[in-house]
């Protein structure tokens, strides 16, 4: 027998060893991080609804997560999320593209000017870039305006102080105003605002696009942070699509979406030092796993399932966190399948894209 | 029927009304009163039946009336008004930290504010009763109510006087263009905070001695004191005292 490549690759390079007789934690030690995170990081998280576990997560390890618009202090804890405060950094919502999140640092440092897009919902009015962080809106457009310059001041804080910032990247599918050529978080009509077929047009990012603007958001951050280096630490949200405007079946759209995202993330971990990639999207939606990774809507990602990522996040970034393990999650197995559990809800995570269940057609 | 008056400093209004002989010849409730100073009500604990200062101020001793009141146990009172609760705003003298957890965008802050919070009007809805049970006075209540079988009466903190507005070192105004807008939507969610709290813990709570102060606000500036806007003089006082007493009578007949 001759050597070849393949004779002298690790355990973790051949499925068997690495996945199929691992049971529901693969061999972790591919995902070794580029560089550490440590408890001395001033860390930004931001990202689409699967980020929010990772922000909450790291700051209950005792992570220097930054919170730039933190609630009043007299507002009750189970009353934050409500109000927007505490899911991420800052009260921005959620993130699902990248081209959303370039367009947000343009905001907060001047680079484009700042959004007057407003919204009107029940006789309200919202930021129509992110519409649900006020749940009954404010009394006038300016009042909306005053609010978004305001938080774009505490972006722009929060970006300048940040050496660490945690993105997942969640969709690739997006609506875009072209009045004003940005993108929105959500479909206008659905939780806001009106639709207009003449004013409003899908777009699906390619790779090029996402490409482009992950590359332009790594500029502008070490631009403006005088060359001190923003570290980009990116994942993929395993969640799948809730809905797709592509004409595809949603199925073929969630793979879609999620390998153009996938495929960008590993390309810019390959090109630039200080961006490394935590393989939370491999983790959770790994098929060949022997405990379920998601509810029995097979969307929402069950608590046993972010607290796996999140244990091999700790173990891999401090040393000090538990053992990863995934528990088998007794309580949530009804007929074979999980339910959406108790526990799942408690983490309570507002993702704007269900939404788009309760403005979509009736269950048939 | 016994009374007493369990309060602050707006109590005081009280007691100088039937001091100043407002209400001589009118057959109207004479209370004992218990009151220590303090704007977010009285920090008074029970301990053996007997109310207790947990806060004494040194300058400030409780003022009882009668001396005797001191050791009276409340089950020997047939009702307690407790006042006056539902302190939310500083004036142009003090602090309040409700007004302090943000500005509210909708009635538009001034430009030269430092503003370090901007929150919506939901949000200060919410955090309106979570904040009114974090003071004394709410404390006081919530264990009274648990210790005490008879009727307990809730004297709303006064509306500040319509003098504030006039005054440009009001922080309201300094905060806001829209200061008057302000000062209804601050108040009016303190008195739905107050009727929900009051229904919780059972106990009655009577209305601004003239309902339609709620309109704007305020409390007419001859009713209050000019030196702070926030205490008022004896005819508030005695309006309160007629208040009490109409409401115990009615409750006694029906």
């Amino acid at each position: 027998m001759t050597d070849h490549p393949y004779s002298s690759l690790p355990a973790s390079a051949y499925w068997r060893s690495a996945v199929a007789e691992t049971g529901s934690i693969p061999d972790m030690s591919w995902c070794t991080p580029k560089w550490p995170i440590s408890r001395q990081d001033r860390i930004a998280t931001a990202g689409s609804c699967f980020a929010q576990h990772i922000g909450r997560r790291l700051r209950d390890a005792g992570f220097g997560v930054i919170n730039a618009e933190p609630a009043p202090p007299l507002l009750p804890l189970e009353r934050h999320m409500d109000h927007g405060y505490g899911i991420y950094s800052g009260r921005y919502g959620n993130v699902y593209t990248a081209l959303q999140m370039r367009q947000l640092v343009e905001e907060a440092f001047g680079l484009r000017p700042a959004s007057q897009s407003v919204w009107e919902m029940r006789g309200r009015y919202v930021d129509a870039l992110r519409p649900t962080i006020d749940p009954e809106g404010h009394a006038t457009p300016s009042a909306v305006i005053a609010h978004r310059r305001f938080h774009l001041d505490r972006v722009r804080a929060l970006l300048l102080e940040a050496n660490v910032l945690v993105f997942t990247l969640g969709l690739t599918e997006t609506w875009e105003d072209l009045e004003t050529g940005q993108v929105l978080p959500v479909c206008p009509g659905t939780v806001a605002g009106e639709f207009d077929p003449e004013r409003y047009r899908f777009r699906n990012l390619t790779f090029q696009e996402i490409w482009d603007d992950m590359v332009a958001l790594r500029d502008i951050l070490q631009t403006q942070r005088r060359g001190a280096r923003t570290r980009m630490l990116l994942t993929v949200s395993p969640v799948p699509l809730t809905a797709t405007a592509s004409g595809k079946h949603v199925m073929q759209a969630t793979t879609y979406s999620k390998a153009v995202l996938r495929a960008v993330a590993g390309q810019m971990t390959d090109s630039f030092d200080d961006v490394d990639y935590f393989p939370s999207y491999e983790i959770v939606s790994n098929p060949w796993a022997d405990a379920p990774r998601y509810a029995r809507n097979m969307r929402s990602v069950l608590d046993s399932s972010v607290e796996a990522v999140m244990s091999i996040f700790m173990d891999l970034h401090s040393g000090s966190g538990a053992k990863a393990v995934m528990a088998p999650a007794a309580a949530e197995l009804v007929a074979g399948m999980p339910s959406e559990n108790e526990a799942d809800l408690a983490m309570a995570v507002k993702c704007d894209e269900e939404l788009l269940d309760a403005f979509g057609p009736a269950k048939r | 029927m016994k009374v007493l008056v369990a309060g602050n400093s707006q109590a005081g209004a009280l007691r100088l009304a039937l001091k100043e002989g407002l209400l001589d010849g009118e057959d109207v409730i004479r209370p004992d009163f218990y009151v220590v100073p303090g704007g977010e009500g009285p920090p008074f604990i029970i301990r053996d039946g007997k109310l207790v200062v947990t806060d004494f101020i040194p300058n400030h001793p409780p003022y009882i009336d009668p001396p005797q009141a001191g050791n009276r146990q409340v089950d020997e009172y047939d009702a307690i008004l407790v006042s006056a609760l539902g302190y939310v705003d500083g004036g142009f003298l003090f602090k309040n930290t409700i007004t302090h957890q943000g500005s509210v965008a909708d009635f538009s802050p001034r430009e030269d504010w430092p503003v370090r919070r901007l929150i919506s009007r939901s949000c200060m809805a919410d955090i309106m009763r979570p904040a009114l049970m974090l003071q004394s006075g709410f404390v006081f209540l919530r264990m009274l109510r648990e210790s005490y079988k008879g009727r307990i009466l809730v004297q709303p903190f006064p509306y500040s006087s319509a003098y504030m507005a006039e005054r440009e070192d009001w922080a309201v105004r300094r905060e806001y263009e829209d200061y008057l807008g302000f000062n209804r939507f601050l108040f009016g969610l303190r008195d739905a905070a107050l009727r929900d709290i009051c229904t919780d813990l059972h106990v009655d709570l009577l209305g601004p001695p003239d309902p339609a102060w709620s309109t704007d606000a305020f409390t007419p500036r001859s009713l209050m004191r000019d030196s702070d806007g926030l205490h008022p003089l004896g005819p508030y006082g005695a309006m309160v005292l007629r208040q009490v007493t109409a409401f115990l009578n009615s409750q006694v007949t029906s």
